[in-house]
């Protein structure tokens, strides 16, 4: 039988580094039931045992909750039936250890079954500070222990000193007023100065302060810019040749299933529909990976709580906080991570309008699509298309902001509206962690989205190949694809395209990306892949209505590129939004209203420029 | 009152709001009470948070946050 431990502590205790020692490789992210936070399961590393398992949870600054997280917390130490009997490691940064007393004073009176872990004992060593932790011990009552983070110097002591048995008291919830805080704070600074021997105390705060001199003055803002720059520019740099390996391998697999079974409606399945479906998952993997890595370096760090304190102020010009920075920057790269990277925001309205206005931040997969019909209006002018591109991005931003400041007026802000952002010390990136968070993340990314875009990829193909004719796949125009297109034309008239456009805008929805391929699937490219594009771009400036007049016009570009820039047709966005909003009802308003907006916008630039111009 | 940036100040008081109470209840959870003395190291530029550090603490306050702390 394993027997459950529950590792608790304040943000920046280490908590998540002793429980990354404890288990190793093995653990597994666990939604909280009904709940939009994940808190981590792990099984103990087989080195160390087979018979426990851990249990991390968000950080907590106290057992009374004031954040999604600490609400998460509070339920798996109270509710939670496999956890609410279990013994818990409270995980206490030893530099701070005097603050931090106030959660075991709380944890005692909740009458929780702990013990406790410090950690950061380098740094207490490197500020001259000694603590007698066995006579801390026996005066609180509770199992001390001390780790290194770094080395994992301590670990074996902590693993054999962890009860069996489970404590039957039943634990209560407990409700502090300012003087409990004051009482607390006087017995731990008694209790703390009784066990301290200092000698030449030093500040380890001098480093930290030193590059906080240059980091959070007005140049802090060319160095967050400067930063920020790097990181994406890298996503690209890093990625592209990972994404092209993956893209030739599926290529070459599907080429070599056709090959060995020509004419097989099969083989055309597995190549065209299956194999084709897993390529459009797998090529983002390297980008998504990229971006964990490289923001799982600036938090370990110690960068990120800063750049959201230094955009802090800007941000709520706009209705939101620092707190929404990373996952905003993240949407330009993917809005799924960006989604899951809200989770870090603790009021629950700067979280609702930071996921709404994600979707909106111009993400990879529409950079194909911007390429194409930016092309169509500035052809052979790469410089002008370089500035228009940067612009499209400077753009969402604003349009996001715009959609923000229209939020905060009908949301009212909740009551966990706070700010308040603990500045850890700079410290050496903990690399081994932060590659295996970010692959742990993007696991998590490729099994709970893979299947929502394989799946509708699949379906798409299937649609384009049905009903057939004489056992071939029919003409686009007359497969089912092609009559939603046709049923659907009425509708997409007034954005200024014709039934084709309609498909690929369809077709989208499986992956924005998509829509390139699709388009010249519908107008019948037959090109090599690198001319198709030009061939493509000719057709389009020759497509026409029946009655002559042409569909791709500047209007109805213009059209096509705000639809893009604001629809939400990526479905895997979807299924992330109700996974981690946890509600249904946001998820498709957001679709509904986002799409509605785009498709509003769009129809009204095609009509301006048919008043004014045509 | 003014605040001198990198000089030592007392909290006197933690002022509480009917508004949002939160704010007053996580400033005690991050350690502040009557009494502590905090450093006040700088603003953040174009009336970003404040910066304000203890032996417990280092932290990143907004002006409303840090307002409620009354120093002597």
């Amino acid at each position: 039988m394993s027997h459950v431990y529950v590792l608790v502590g304040q943000p920046n205790s280490g908590k998540t580094t002793l429980y990354n020692w404890l288990t190793g490789s093995n653990y597994k992210t666990v939604n909280y039931p009904g709940s939009t936070i994940e808190y981590s399961m792990g099984s103990i590393d087989l080195k160390h045992g087979t018979n426990k398992s851990f249990v991390d949870t968000p950080g907590t600054y106290s057992l009374i909750p004031k954040s999604p997280d600490e609400i998460v917390t509070s339920k798996v130490l109270y509710e939670n039936e496999q956890t609410n009997k279990a013994h818990c490691i409270l995980v206490i940064d030893g530099v701070h250890l005097e603050r931090q007393m106030t959660l075991v004073l709380q944890m005692k009176q909740a009458n929780i079954d702990f013990s406790i872990v410090v950690t950061m004992a380098d740094l207490l060593k490197e500020q001259n500070t000694q603590i007698d932790f066995a006579a801390l011990s026996k005066s609180i009552g509770v199992p001390i222990y001390v780790f290194n983070g770094q080395t994992s110097e301590g670990i074996d002591k902590l693993i054999s000193g962890l009860p069996i048995a489970i404590s039957e008291k039943p634990r209560k919830k407990i409700s502090w007023t300012y003087l409990d805080f004051q009482r607390a704070r006087i017995d731990a600074m008694e209790e703390v100065d009784r066990v301290t021997r200092k000698s030449n105390t030093k500040d380890i705060y001098g480093f930290t302060k030193k590059l906080d001199a240059w980091f959070l003055s007005k140049l802090g803002f060319v160095f967050f810019f400067g930063i920020m720059t790097l990181l994406f520019a890298s996503l690209f740099w890093f990625s592209a040749p990972f994404s092209d390996l993956i893209e030739a391998g599926f290529g070459y697999i599907s080429a070599q299933i056709e090959a060995a079974y020509p004419e097989s409606f099969l083989a055309t399945f597995l190549s065209q529909g299956i194999v084709a479906s897993f390529a459009a998952v797998l090529v983002f993997v390297p980008q998504i990976l990229f971006l964990f890595l490289g923001l799982g370096f600036l938090e370990s760090s110690g960068y990120l709580p800063r750049a959201a304190a230094l955009i802090d102020h800007p941000l709520q010009k706009m209705g939101l906080g620092g707190r929404s920075f990373v996952p905003i920057l993240s949407g330009f790269a993917c809005a799924v991570p960006a989604l899951m990277a809200t989770r870090n925001i603790s009021s629950k309205r700067d979280r609702f309008i930071t996921s709404f206005i994600i979707p909106m931040m111009s993400c990879s997969a529409r950079l194909p699509v911007y390429g194409l019909l930016l092309l169509f209006l500035f052809p052979d002018n790469a410089i002008l298309i370089g500035f228009v591109f940067a612009g499209l991005y400077f753009l969402s931003l604003l349009f996001g902001a715009v959609a923000s400041m229209i939020l905060t007026k009908f949301v009212k802000p909740s009551k966990d509206q706070f700010f308040m952002m603990e500045l850890p010390l700079y410290r050496r990136p903990r690399i081994r962690i932060i590659i295996k968070q970010a692959l742990s993340k993007t696991k998590s990314y490729v099994t709970r989205a893979g299947p929502i875009i394989i799946f509708f990829a699949v379906l798409l193909w299937l649609g384009a190949q049905f009903p057939r004719v004489n056992s071939q796949a029919p003409e686009l125009a007359d497969s089912y694809i092609g009559q939603l297109g046709h049923v659907m034309e009425p509708v997409f008239k007034p954005m200024g395209v014709d039934w084709r456009v309609g498909v690929g805008l369809i077709s989208a929805f499986a992956a924005r990306e998509v829509f390139v391929s699709t388009m010249a699937v519908v107008f019948k490219v037959t090109a090599e892949e690198d001319q198709q594009e030009h061939d493509l771009l000719q057709i389009m400036n020759e497509a026409k209505f029946a009655d002559g007049t042409p569909i791709f016009t500047v209007g109805s570009v213009l059209g096509l590129i705000f639809f893009f820039m604001i629809a939400l047709q990526c479905m895997t966005t979807v299924a992330t939004q109700i996974r981690e909003s946890g509600s249904q009802k946001f998820a498709w308003t957001q679709l509904i209203v986002l799409n509605l907006v785009a498709y509003g916008g769009a129809v009204l630039i095609n009509q301006i420029y048919r008043l004014v111009v045509l | 009152m003014s605040i001198e940036f990198n000089r030592t100040y007392k909290i006197q008081k933690i002022l509480k709001s009917d508004q949002n109470a939160e704010i007053t209840d996580r400033l005690y959870d991050l350690g502040f009470v009557e009494g502590l003395d905090i450093i006040v190291e700088k603003r953040m530029p174009f009336g970003g948070p404040w910066i304000v550090s203890s032996p417990m603490i280092y932290v990143a306050l907004r002006d409303e946050e840090f307002k409620r702390l009354e120093l002597v």
